[in-house]
């Protein structure tokens, strides 16, 4: 079964919405969950994303532990989301409370490309506290790159097919998934970034992908406290990526 | 002149260096929190000319109508073996020159200009817009819009405009409809002229230019240097370069271009990086625009408005206003991100030359090689006669890309005896 993965921002559009929207996620529909961490500089996310960055309620680490606790005994794995310029400063602090919550890895889009000298030594600091890093990679990302932080990491890995979050520029998905994918054969590789429509997700798994990354294609559900239509969209795209 | 049949020289695909750079390539940047200026990318580039600026494949296919294209303006270049300078210098090694110069628009800028044409012709597209700074870029623009039936607007640097009024009239002789920039025509040009309306002008005010003109004309933007996919298309330089060599029995010890915004020496030396460590490449950039020696590794914009994604890039800043210097060409504030960051890691070394030293050097090669070299070109000679003479006696091969003629470029000379 192909894997789906939402992202949400933690805390948006509000404290409420966004607990109900977590909530009423199910292990029937969705494998694993991302949750945004508000950024003072979300750079290398697109305008939708950033936006919700800039509203989001949050107040700290601790603040949504019980909505994070909810997802992890659904049997949805988390993951956090967030950008190394963030967190280095209490980098040690932040992994301890996401290991304490229940959290199963880390992605941090920015590790490869601004911290790429200290990427060893972070990619280290992870694993140390009993965490999966789960590599960033995107079209920019070179070969060898690819294959020494695959080497340095264990867990499933996140292509970036988009320069930026929600962001559609053309692209030959096929090539796409077909060069990551001869690169590493025996990896489970999921997409994310610019997937916006059910069709898109769809055709990742029909090119080879194992799963699709769903984030800014919801947020005006989000925005309109829309749950029902949250759910019947998820179930719809469930259909669309069981169906390859 | 090294001949054979000339479609054994041309490839038939581009090299991407992306996928073999040693660290990952920083993404474009937005610029406004409300909007993204990458997406408006999608609004002013053709199609397929973005599919390559973010593409993964190492090797892109040229299009048939594309080589024949090349065929046509002059590809292959000549590459030849500089004995008259050799002998001049004292040199033991040998020099090769890599002439862009011989394309009919007279610079290497018709090697991405006709495919970017080809591909918005393709699109359906009727007219294109690019800014100029030597007027090298606004030529090859002006040409492969005309052999693929589209119009073309040029906003040409006014200090370029005033000092080269035959580029002028050469683009204007291909059907383009040329402006100096600053200009009236735009809300940008009428702002910028509004503060000094006697301003030289620079290539990142032009670019904004251009980039508002395609939004409010449905035209598409033709990319002249910098971006990934403008390099890739320059690669037809060193491709060449290679096989030439191949079949002179040689490999360079050397490799030296001038750098702009950076898509000749990319293009010259990016298909020899994956050869490993062996080769120097020596990017020789203007003593009065030193980005590389002065500038700052850093976001900046490409266009002085900030209506462009900003790139990780040397820059001197997108407000550098840099002196009214002949090497019009060398003038812009940052260069390609890819060089940029093979300089940072010490994989080329850039090097600054002042224009009294380029004048002196395209003098001495006028006087040996016969070939009157574009001002910015003058700066590689000026860097490959430094090299020859700390090498004299190591018979070290050096390689110099010559970017273009500079027959139009006369006036450098005035004053000289």
């Amino acid at each position: 079964m192909s894997r789906l993965i939402l992202y949400f921002t933690v805390g948006y559009p509000d404290r409420a919405t966004f607990g109900n929207f977590v909530s009423s996620l199910s292990s029937d529909s969705v494998d694993y969950v991302e949750f945004g961490f508000p950024s003072r500089d979300p750079k290398y996310d697109g305008p939708l994303i950033r936006k919700t960055h800039s509203i989001a309620e949050y107040e700290g680490n601790g603040d949504y532990s019980s909505v994070f606790r909810h997802i992890i005994d659904a049997g949805i794995r988390a993951y956090s989301l967030a950008y190394v310029s963030d967190i280095i400063d209490d980098f040690s602090g932040r992994i301890s409370f996401l290991k304490d919550t229940g959290f199963s890895g880390v992605l941090m889009p920015d590790l490869l490309i601004d911290y790429f000298s200290r990427s060893d030594e972070l990619i280290s600091r992870v694993h140390e506290a009993g965490l999966e890093v789960i590599p960033f990679f995107n079209p920019s990302t070179p070969d060898r790159v690819i294959m020494k932080v695959a080497g340095m990491t264990h867990s499933w890995v996140y292509y970036g097919v988009q320069p930026s979050t929600g962001i559609v520029m053309p692209m030959d998905m096929k090539e796409v998934v077909e060069r990551i994918r001869t690169l590493l054969p025996d990896r489970e590789i999921n997409f994310g970034f610019g997937i916006r429509s059910i069709a898109q997700a769809s055709e990742i798994i029909h090119e080879g992908g194992d799963g699709v990354a769903i984030g800014s294609a919801f947020i005006s559900m989000l925005e309109s406290r829309d749950i029902k239509g949250f759910s019947d969209y998820i179930s719809s795209l469930r259909g669309a990526v069981d169906a390859n | 002149m090294l001949t054979t049949d000339k479609m054994d020289i041309i490839p038939e695909k581009w090299y991407n260096i992306i996928p073999d750079l040693p660290e990952p390539l920083s993404p474009p940047r937005d610029n406004n929190r409300d909007s993204s200026s990458i997406d408006l990318l999608n609004r002013i580039i053709p199609k397929e000319v973005l599919r390559q600026e973010f593409t993964v494949r190492r090797f892109e296919p040229i299009p048939q109508e594309v080589i024949e294209g090349y065929e046509q303006i002059g590809r292959p270049t000549p590459l030849i073996r500089a004995r008259n300078m050799e002998r001049a210098l004292d040199y033991g090694g040998k020099i090769f020159l890599k002439f862009e110069g011989a394309t009919v628009t007279g610079s290497h800028k018709i090697n991405t200009a006709l495919p970017q044409a080809y591909y918005a012709k393709n699109e359906g597209i009727g007219s294109v817009v690019t800014e100029t700074g030597a007027g090298q870029w606004g030529t090859a623009t002006a040409l492969a819009s005309s052999l693929y039936g589209m119009k073309s607007k040029i906003f040409m640097v006014r200090t370029s405009y005033d000092q080269k009024p035959l580029r002028k009239q050469i683009m204007s002789l291909y059907g383009a409809d040329v402006s100096a920039s600053p200009s009236s025509e735009t809300e940008f040009g009428r702002r910028i002229l509004s503060s000094d309306p006697r301003h030289l002008g620079t290539l990142g005010i032009a670019i904004s230019e251009a980039v508002e003109y395609a939004l409010k004309n449905d035209a598409r933007y033709m990319l002249g240097s910098v971006m990934n996919s403008v390099v890739t298309h320059q690669s037809v330089i060193g491709l060449e370069t290679r096989k030439q060599l191949e079949i002179a029995g040689e490999y360079p010890d050397a490799m030296i271009g001038c750098v702009g915004g950076g898509s000749n020496f990319s293009g010259f030396t990016f298909p020899f990086i994956p050869d490993g460590d062996d080769i120097e490449y020596i990017a020789s950039t203007a003593e009065e625009v030193p980005k590389f020696t002065h500038g700052t590794y850093k976001y900046d914009f490409i266009d002085t408005a900030g209506i462009l994604p900003s790139l990780r890039m040397y820059s001197l800043g997108a407000d550098f206003v840099p002196p009214g210097i002949y090497a019009g060409g060398l003038r812009y504030h940052g260069a390609a991100p890819t060089l940029s960051m093979l300089i940072k890691l010490g994989k080329i070394r850039a090097e600054d030359v002042s224009q009294a030293e380029v004048i002196d050097a395209l003098r001495f090669f006028a006087n040996h090689q016969g070939i009157v070299a574009a001002p910015e070109s003058g700066h590689a000679i000026a860097s490959a006669m430094r090299y020859a003479n700390l090498h004299r006696t190591e018979k070290k091969t050096i390689v110099v890309n010559i970017s273009g003629h500079g027959l139009m470029d006369m006036k450098i000379f005035d004053g000289e005896k």
